[in-house]
């Protein structure tokens, strides 16, 4: 097996094209990773987080996916508590990927 | 006939007299040509490039400046960090290997690639950033798609236009911004 690459790493593979290296995202068009606080706060929201169809179909396993996810919120959303995502949620929410993502949205979009 | 009459008579013949339809036309000629140059000119084509963007535009990726051995020629296809390239090469349009051309933005969306540097060996992790704004540059075209994907795996597929991120979806040119150091090509793989 190979070893994990450093997730700051996986994160500029595959977040930072769209998302930018801050996870800034661009307004209107790709959301803002520094905003996802209100998001993981909720149970709904976590869902969402894995089950978005970039995350729950970004070419990585469920622990390196988990992993992203966790240095997200904790570097780039700055969240300070968190349950911290696991493999096997990540696995389990991820095989359900929302067939519709904005009206799944739990929170509403800025105007 | 009145004097007015006469004058004018006057004028208007000397006139044929002194010049030819074909001196006509070739003022003419120049006139318009003249008239369609003036926006050629730098100063026009300065004052109609955007402003400098305010504070809070979207960021493009911060190039790592300190890459071992980054010597070759930017302009060639072949160069090291265009191993993923699809498009025209920005160092052949006015730009370089890392900034766009005057007149284009830099998208604020891209793909992400790694090409590895034949002076140390090593690999890298490259950002693609097309240069928007103006049409096709036309010079230098490079398609070389080492790891590229297809496109519904969008951010690894270099087929996309990705101006679609930025103000003006014209695509002129690409970039290739070495933004980090990879553990290895292609992890995915």
């Amino acid at each position: 097996m190979r070893a994990e690459i450093p997730v700051r790493e996986a994160f500029q593979l595959h977040c930072s094209g769209c998302h930018g290296s801050d996870g800034r995202g661009r307004a209107g068009f790709v959301p803002d990773l520094r905003a996802l606080a209100p998001l993981v706060a909720t149970q709904g929201g976590r869902e969402y987080l894995v089950r978005v169809p970039g995350v729950a179909q970004a070419p990585v396993g469920s622990a390196s996916l988990a992993r992203l996810l966790n240095y997200v919120l904790a570097e780039l959303a700055g969240v300070e508590e968190f349950e911290a995502f696991r493999a096997e949620e990540v696995e389990r929410l991820r095989r359900a990927p929302l067939l519709d993502p904005v009206g799944a949205r739990p929170i509403p979009r800025r105007p | 006939m009145s004097g007015f009459d006469e004058g004018f008579e006057r004028l208007t013949r000397g006139l044929a007299r002194r010049t030819s339809r074909r001196s006509l036309l070739s003022r003419f000629g120049a006139l318009l040509v003249g008239a369609a140059s003036v926006p050629l000119l730098p100063v026009a084509r300065a004052s109609g490039e955007t402003p400098p963007a305010p504070s809070d535009a979207p960021r493009v990726p911060a190039p790592v400046e300190d890459v071992p051995g980054d010597a070759g020629d930017p302009t060639k296809c072949e160069y090291w960090r265009h191993c993923a390239i699809d498009g025209f090469l920005c160092a052949c349009c006015g730009g370089s290997a890392t900034a766009c051309p005057p007149g284009t933005e830099m998208s604020p969306v891209t793909w992400i690639g790694t090409c590895q540097n034949p002076a140390d060996g090593k690999d890298y992790v490259i950002s693609y950033n097309d240069c928007c704004g103006k049409g096709f540059c036309g010079r230098c075209g490079c398609n070389r798609n080492e790891g590229d994907r297809p496109e519904y795996h969008w951010y690894r597929s270099n087929d996309i236009n990705w101006c679609a991120g930025a103000k003006s979806q014209a695509y002129h040119c690409s970039v290739a911004l070495v933004v980090g150091r990879a553990t290895e090509a292609q992890p995915e793989q």
